[in-house]
Formats: structure tokens, C-alpha cells, sequence
């Protein structure tokens, strides 16, 4: 084993075990800065996140963030906050210097965004940074310049009140991280995505980002959240959003926001905004109680759009997990579900937009069970419905599958089978053998003719033609064979015509959440590629004009949002290809004969013939097999002959 | 600024497209009108504005006249199906022996249409509605033919001094409705016995479910109407 070892693979954890006696010393502050910078600045996001924070806690009601290059050459974040005083300043850039607390018990009732007095240093020493501040009233401001983590000057400096950190060239000194980083694209969308987050916990401050020197992002100061909600997630997902229930503290624990509609979703848990104390978080105990309270309401895989705030008791949470401070640790997670679960679910068995338009999404259903098991009436108006209810379930089946409730009931599996529910003996199955191949590439003579070679023996049904080949019995699925044949005709129509756009008589709007503008501005030109035609109609709002003619009456919108996510998340994606295979499928499932239809022997032939002429003949476009062979030898064995 | 070319009018009118009527308005500082029943026109003065539309030389000239192009705005539903025909030039109801269906106004207006389309839907306020994306038509010999055939059967019966006969049932794509700025609104036509006449005035329009099949054929999606 040992010399399979050294032949093969090292181990470094073993080349790093100490041989001889080692002297234990206290790490300079550069290098403890720069190990403490691995976990707060993990990227430019990261930066921009700590200095951001720190502007709010500073008070800043306007603040500007620059990037160039992703933030990897340049972050600069300007605030009007109270700025500090030049011993403050320099204070600051020490490690575990900081204003936000003093003792160990502060540590349990934090308020503020920071706390570990980390964020300043870790950044100076892992780039070239420049803090100037000024508080209001001073006659001058301070200039103090970090590179690498050592102050190499300190000035005066006239300015505005406030502060402007400045950092270049970060991880200059630390290549292993910068060999990290994704594009700037990439890079640019993490400061967007943060900046959006903090933006919704404070509609007080404005918000600009700057990117390259195009304003990306200009949220001015709103009245009220959802002011904000509009600016940053766009009309179309502030219009179905709706208040969540003012539900009674739970061990001190209340949430409250906004949740859309059910009918409104999307692919990803992008716009699922979730914030404890203020503070922007991704917890699981959160997302489960949000998915339970939709409950079915939802598609699986698709995800509501919520901005939710909880006022948990300082003692409840524990913010000190990670320096990046996503993520939390509740004490208890029981008050937390409760109180979150009970804040949506209660507002959507409240059903509010069931009364818009006359045009009813869900029912409630006849009988509301509530959550200790009490039934109500049916009189009972859906105002009387009790805070905790679980009581909103879509209309059929009351919650449960079909298959499930036809368990109990054999006549609906008949009636499902096409035999009638009374009356008749239905056939009995003949004894299930593990027979055939199906949706597998046929075998080719050397000509490359498979179908045209059979012989037609007749039709079954007037669905099947039953064929032999050489050594075996051939079933081939009629439909399913002309459905494939009518698709790659379509599919060959479409490759021709590819860049055949059809104009929309009327433009639709898409009124865009930041971060799907941001990623649209990059991605203009793949949408052109595959056929869209979308303008730019001013800020967040993007005009369809022109689609692929072959995507007539499909989903354009949905289509185009979550081909925008995955763009965000992957860098590419497959929306439109698949949008495409969905819409000729269906076409060539509705431009082919469906039920059973007569077909002469000569018919059968040229449709054999025909299938001879396609790449691929094994499935129909929905996937399932065109054909089913039943070879001589598992005939016999199924007779018992071999 | 007046577009050179037909090419640079089309792709102007089709960058309009997606704006509402309270948006392009504002552009041009116009006061958007609660009811266009007091404001007739309004619609298509605002977008001559847009499209930098040039004095037409006379009446009868085409609204484009440098491109040979009558401007048209049509009001439609969300399905694309138009709300009402569209007026196409006055019936020269004083001297119809003196026209020919190639001189006439009709046919000059007819010859190449921008259409612009405007989704026009019932409680939405002028504000709201949406312009559609434009489009040049320009009549197919069928579509010329039909045109033509109705212009002269109309103008066969007024030559007659038939001209009550003719009702808005009349014509496969073109009718001929009263017009006037008034109810009480009269102008001088021949009756049967070739006698001066006092009569409502009257207008060429394109039938609904016409434009309904142009719209069709340039916007595949929608029906071609009946």
C-alpha cells in the first residue's frame, strides 16, 4: 500500500506534518488580516456588501457604489452618512476595531448591519484601498491610504461629509484568489444582486450603481416598501403581490411583507427575498415554511416571489455564524416556521385575489378543515376563516392525487381503460412477459432501410400495423409514427428558415426586476440570435417586438424570463431550442390523424417508407417509442418452446 | 425630420410600436383628450407629428405624398380584430361622371397604406391604448380588383341618381357610409332624373373585416376574419 502510494499520489497533509520542533508566534496583523479577508472578502460582492453596511450603519440616506471591471479594478462606495474623525479612521482599519459594540452583551442584541470591526481591514489587505472621510461640521476631512494592508499615507483632504472608500486592484497581492473570480459579467451581477438585496431592507436610502460608467441601478428614496418593491423587482411582480397576514407575535417573532399571488412564479428562488432583523438571509427553516404555506398551489419547481421581514428577539438568533452573515442560527426554529408559515398561509386562505375580474385562479374548497381538526360550515364566509387555517386547497380532489382517490373506486380505472364502467367483462390481460424492444434505434440493412424492408401483416385497432422483419414480429404505432415524420418536416422547415422572424401585432412589454434588466442589457444579442426582437424602452422596461416565427403562441414572456435566469445563473441556456422541439412536437401532434384510422396496405407501405427517410425513427416527438419488436426467440420462450 | 424613403418610414413607425398613446403624447407635449369623440383625428395628428409627416400638396393626396403613402390608424382588439372600417376619402357625390376609378381619390389613397393598429379596448381610457406595430400595405391584384369593382358598382348606381339605394351592406370591401360634420350636413348630387339634389354627404370606408385579413396576413397568429 505504501508503495502505491509513492508511486502514485502525494499527500500533501503529510508533507506538512512537522519532523522537528516548531517555536508557536503570533501572526503579524498583515498576514492575520489577510487569512480573516479569505472569509469576508470572498469576492468583489463581498466588499461591496461590508462597505455598504457600513455606510448604513453610518446612517447614509444616499449612497453610490462605482465598479469597473466587476470590481476587480475598481470599487468605490460614497455615502453622506456622519462620516469619522481622522483617530476613528485610523482606528478602524485596525482588526476588531469598531463603533457597533463594546461589551460581550452587546454581542446578543446586535443592531447594527457589522460588528466584528473586520470588514476595513480585511479589504486594505488585499488591495490597494483609500478611505476619505469627513463627519459633518469638520472644517477638513482624512485621506488615509492602505495598500496591502499597511498604511503607506495619511492626509487632509476637503470633502463632503461622509465617507468614500476606494479600493483598486483587489487581491493584488493574493493571485489565488483573483484566479478565482468568474467574468466581470458574472462578477457585476453578485454586486447587483447584493446591492438589490440591501436596497428592499432600506426604501429609505438611494441606491445607485454605477457600472463602467453606465448607471445600472438608481433606486431613489421610496415611501414605503413597496415603493421600493416596484423600482426593484418591476410592475408585473408588484402588481400580484399582496400583504401578508398580521399574524400575532410568536414568542416575540412576527413577520410581515409581501407575497405574490399563486398564479405568479417563476423557475428560480431568485425573487424569494428574506430578511431577519434587517438583514438580508438564506435560511431553510424560512424557505420551508414559505413553500408549506403555497402548499400545491404552486408547480413544482416553480417558486413565488416574497419579500418577507422578521422582527426576531435578539436573544432568539444567533448573526454571529459567518462573517458573511447570510446566514443565521435560531435558537428555536418552531416560533420562526410558525410565524412565517402563518403570515402567508393565513393571507392566502384570505384568497384576496379571488375577487379580481370575476376570474377565479383557485377555489376554496366546500369543506375547510381547520388546523386542529374542527370543520367548519359551509355557510361560513372565507372572512371567517381562522388566523392558522389550513384550509386553501385547489378545488379538485381535495388535496389528493387522483390515482389517489381512485384507489378505492374500481369502476374509474375501467372507465380510464376505455372499457365502460358497467355492463361488460373487461378482457383479462394476457401473462405479462418482459418481452421486446422499443424506442431503440432499429436494426439497418447496409442501405440504411429498416421500415421499408418489412412486410405488413395488417392493422390491429386501426392504431397498430402489425409487420414482420427477418426474425421477428414488428408493432409499430401508427400516430406516433406519423407525429415523428410530421416533426422533422416541421424541424427541417424551421432549420431553413431560422432566421424567419414573425413581428408581434402587438409589442409586449416586459417590465423587468433589476436583476433580470441587468442581465437583458448583457444579453441583447443572444435574444437577436435566436429571433427575438426586444428594445430597450427605457430603464427597467424591455419591448418583445419580433419572435421566431415558430414560437407563434407560445409562452413568449415566460419563455424569455426563464432563459433570462438561467443566462444569470449559468452563463447559457437551451430555453429557446427546447421552446422550439415543444412547439413542432405540438404541432405535429395536432397536424396528424389522432384517433384509429383505417389505412389500406399500401398505405401502411409508404408510410414504412417514409419512416426510412428520417434521421432518428425510434420515438415519437413526445418520446414515446414509434415501434415494438418481438423477436421469434422470446415469442417461442413466451410459448414455452424454448 | 420627413423619412426619405418608405424603407426609413416603415422602420420609424414600427420603433412607435409598444408605446402608449399618453407616452407619445408627452413626447411631444400634447394633452391626451378623455374622449375622442370631441377630438376626431386626434390619434392621427399626433402620429403624423411622430412620423414627421410633410403638408400634403391637396386633400386628395396621399398623407405621405413625397412616398406615395396615405396614413391609417386602426383600432383593434387584443385579438387583432378592428373595431370599426376605416375611412378612406369622400364620395365625389357633385360630379361622379367625371371620375374613373384610376383618377380617383379613392384608388390615389388606397394605393400604399401604413397602417398602424391600436389596441383599443373597451373602458381603457385614450391613454392606455397601445400602438401595434406598423405595417405597409400595399393591395394585392385581387385586393385591387375587389376594391375596384366596388368603387365602380357604387359609382354606377350614383351616376344613376340612385344614391339613397346604397346602403353600408353594399361593396365586398369598400361601402359607402353618410359623412358629414353634421347630421345636418348636405351636398349637391344628380337624382335619377339628372336633377341637382340635395343629399348627406358620403365616404369611401374599408369594411372591418377587410383590414381584418391585411392584418392577418402580415401578423400570421390572428384570424383572417370572415
Amino acid at each position: 500500500m505504501e508503495e502505491i502510494q509513492d508511486k502514485t499520489w502525494r499527500n500533501r497533509a503529510a508533507d506538512a506534518v512537522a519532523t522537528e520542533t516548531r517555536r508557536v508566534s503570533v501572526l503579524p496583523p498583515e498576514l492575520a488580516n489577510q487569512i480573516a479577508a479569505g472569509e469576508v472578502v470572498e469576492r468583489p460582492a463581498s466588499v461591496v456588501k461590508e462597505l455598504v453596511e457600513n455606510s448604513l450603519d453610518a446612517g447614509a440616506r444616499s449612497l453610490t457604489v462605482t465598479i469597473e471591471e466587476g470590481g476587480r479594478h475598481l470599487i468605490r462606495v460614497e455615502d453622506d452618512g456622519c462620516g469619522m474623525e481622522r483617530e476613528d479612521a485610523l482606528r478602524a482599519l485596525e482588526r476588531h476595531a469598531t463603533s457597533k459594540i463594546t461589551t460581550v452583551e452587546d454581542l446578543f442584541a446586535i443592531g447594527t448591519l457589522g460588528f466584528r470591526g473586520e470588514a476595513l481591514p480585511s479589504i486594505g489587505s488585499v488591495s490597494r484601498m483609500e478611505v476619505q472621510t469627513k463627519p459633518a461640521g469638520a472644517v477638513a476631512g482624512t485621506r488615509i491610504f492602505v495598500e496591502g494592508g499597511v498604511i503607506s499615507e495619511i492626509e487632509e483632504v476637503g470633502k463632503a461629509p461622509g465617507t468614500t472608500v476606494v479600493v483598486e486592484e483587489l487581491f493584488f497581492n493574493t493571485p489565488a484568489r483573483l484566479k478565482f473570480l468568474k467574468t466581470p459579467n458574472t462578477e457585476s451581477r453578485h454586486i447587483t444582486e447584493m446591492l438589490v438585496r440591501m436596497s428592499l431592507s432600506r426604501p429609505d436610502v438611494r441606491f445607485r450603481l454605477k457600472r463602467d460608467g453606465t448607471v445600472r441601478l438608481d433606486l431613489p428614496r421610496a415611501e414605503s416598501l413597496k415603493d421600493r418593491i416596484l423600482a426593484v423587482l418591476g410592475r408585473e411582480v408588484y402588481d400580484d403581490l399582496y400583504p401578508t397576514f398580521d399574524y400575532p407575535a410568536i414568542h416575540g417573532v412576527v413577520a410581515r411583507g409581501y407575497f405574490s399571488k399563486p398564479g405568479h412564479s417563476q423557475r428560480t428562488a431568485r425573487n424569494m427575498y428574506t430578511f431577519v432583523n434587517g438583514r438580508f438571509v438564506q435560511d431553510r427553516t424560512i424557505r420551508a415554511a414559505i413553500k408549506r404555506a403555497y402548499d400545491r398551489m404552486l408547480q413544482k419547481g416553480r417558486y413565488p416571489s416574497v419579500v418577507l421581514f422578521l422582527d426576531v428577539p435578539h436573544g432568539l438568533v444567533d448573526i454571529n455564524v459567518h462573517p458573511a452573515k447570510t446566514e443565521v442560527r435560531f435558537e428555536d426554529t418552531q416560533p420562526i416556521f410558525r410565524a412565517v408559515y402563518h403570515a402567508v398561509a393565513d393571507a392566502l386562505a384570505e384568497a384576496p385575489w379571488l375577487t379580481e375580474g370575476n376570474t377565479k385562479t383557485y377555489q376554496l374548497g366546500p369543506r375547510r378543515v381547520y388546523g386542529d381538526g374542527e370543520e367548519a360550515s359551509d355557510e361560513e364566509a372565507p372572512s371567517m376563516i381562522r388566523p392558522g387555517a389550513l384550509a386553501v386547497k385547489p378545488m379538485n380532489g381535495g388535496g389528493r392525487r387522483l390515482s389517489e382517490q381512485q384507489a378505492g373506486r374500481p369502476e374509474l380505472w375501467k372507465a380510464q381503460r376505455g372499457f365502460k364502467a358497467t355492463g361488460l367483462t373487461p378482457l383479462r390481460e394476457p401473462p405479462r412477459v418482459d418481452l421486446g424492444e422499443a424506442g431503440v434505434m432499429p436494426p439497418d440493412d447496409e442501405e440504411g432501410a429498416y421500415f421499408s424492408t418489412l412486410k405488413v401483416i395488417g392493422q390491429f385497432r386501426r392504431a397498430y400495423i402489425l409487420c414482420e422483419d427477418a426474425s421477428g414480429l414488428v408493432v409499430i404505432d401508427q400516430h406516433a409514427a406519423h407525429e415523428r415524420l410530421a416533426f422533422e418536416v416541421l424541424k427541417e422547415n424551421f432549420q431553413r428558415d431560422h432566421g424567419q422572424r414573425q413581428p408581434l401585432l402587438f409589442p409586449v412589454r416586459l417590465e423587468l426586476d433589476a436583476m433580470r434588466a441587468v442581465v437583458m442589457a448583457e444579453h441583447r444579442e443572444f435574444f437577436l440570435d435566436a429571433g427575438f426582437e426586444i428594445d430597450h424602452f427605457g430603464e427597467q422596461t424591455y419591448v418583445l417586438k419580433e419572435i421566431p416565427a415558430a414560437l407563434q403562441g407560445a409562452d413568449q414572456e415566460r419563455l424569455i424570463r426563464d432563459a433570462l435566469d438561467d443566462l444569470s445563473e449559468v452563463g447559457n441556456t437551451a430555453r429557446v431550442e427546447e421552446a422550439v422541439d415543444s412547439v413542432l412536437s405540438r404541432m405535429a401532434c395536432h397536424s396528424v390523424v389522432r384517433g384509429p384510422t383505417e389505412l389500406t396496405t399500401a398505405e401502411c407501405e409508404a408510410l414504412l417508407v417514409d419512416m426510412d427517410q428520417i434521421d432518428f425513427r425510434g420515438n415519437c416527438p413526445h418520446g414515446r417509442p414509434v415501434y415494438y419488436r418481438i423477436s421469434l426467440f422470446e415469442l417461442e420462450k413466451a410459448f414455452d418452446r424454448r | 425630420m420627413i423619412s426619405p424613403t418608405r424603407e426609413a418610414l416603415l422602420r420609424r413607425a414600427r420603433s412607435l410600436a409598444g408605446w402608449r398613446l399618453d407616452e407619445l403624447a408627452r413626447r411631444y407635449d400634447r394633452q391626451v383628450p378623455d374622449d375622442l369623440r370631441r377630438h376626431k383625428g386626434w390619434t392621427g395628428r399626433l402620429l403624423e407629428e411622430a412620423l414627421g409627416i410633410s403638408a400634403a400638396p391637396n386633400e386628395r393626396a396621399p398623407d405621405f405624398a413625397h412616398l406615395g403613402i396615405e396614413l391609417k390608424t386602426i383600432p383593434v382588439d387584443a385579438s387583432g380584430r378592428p373595431r370599426e372600417s376605416t375611412f378612406v376619402c369622400s364620395v365625389p357625390l357633385a360630379a361622379p361622371d367625371e371620375t374613373t376609378w384610376e383618377t380617383s381619390a379613392a384608388r390615389e389613397k388606397l394605393t400604399a397604406v401604413l397602417f398602424i393598429p391600436i389596441l383599443t379596448e373597451p373602458g381603457a381610457s385614450v391613454a392606455e391604448r397601445l400602438l401595434g406595430t406598423a405595417l405597409l400595405w400595399i393591395p394585392t391584384p385581387d385586393e385591387e380588383a375587389t376594391l375596384e369593382r366596388d368603387w365602380r358598382g357604387h359609382m354606377e348606381v350614383i351616376r344613376q341618381g340612385l344614391i339613397d339605394n346604397i346602403t353600408a351592406h353594399d361593396g365586398e370591401a369598400l361601402q359607402i357610409r353618410p359623412k358629414g360634420a353634421t347630421a345636418d350636413s348636405r351636398t349637391w348630387t344628380v337624382d335619377a332624373r339628372g336633377e341637382a339634389l340635395l343629399t348627406q354627404p358620403r365616404a369611401f370606408y374599408l369594411r372591418a373585416r377587410f383590414t381584418q385579413a391585411i392584418l392577418a396576413r402580415h401578423f400570421p397568429g390572428l384570424t383572417p376574419g370572415s
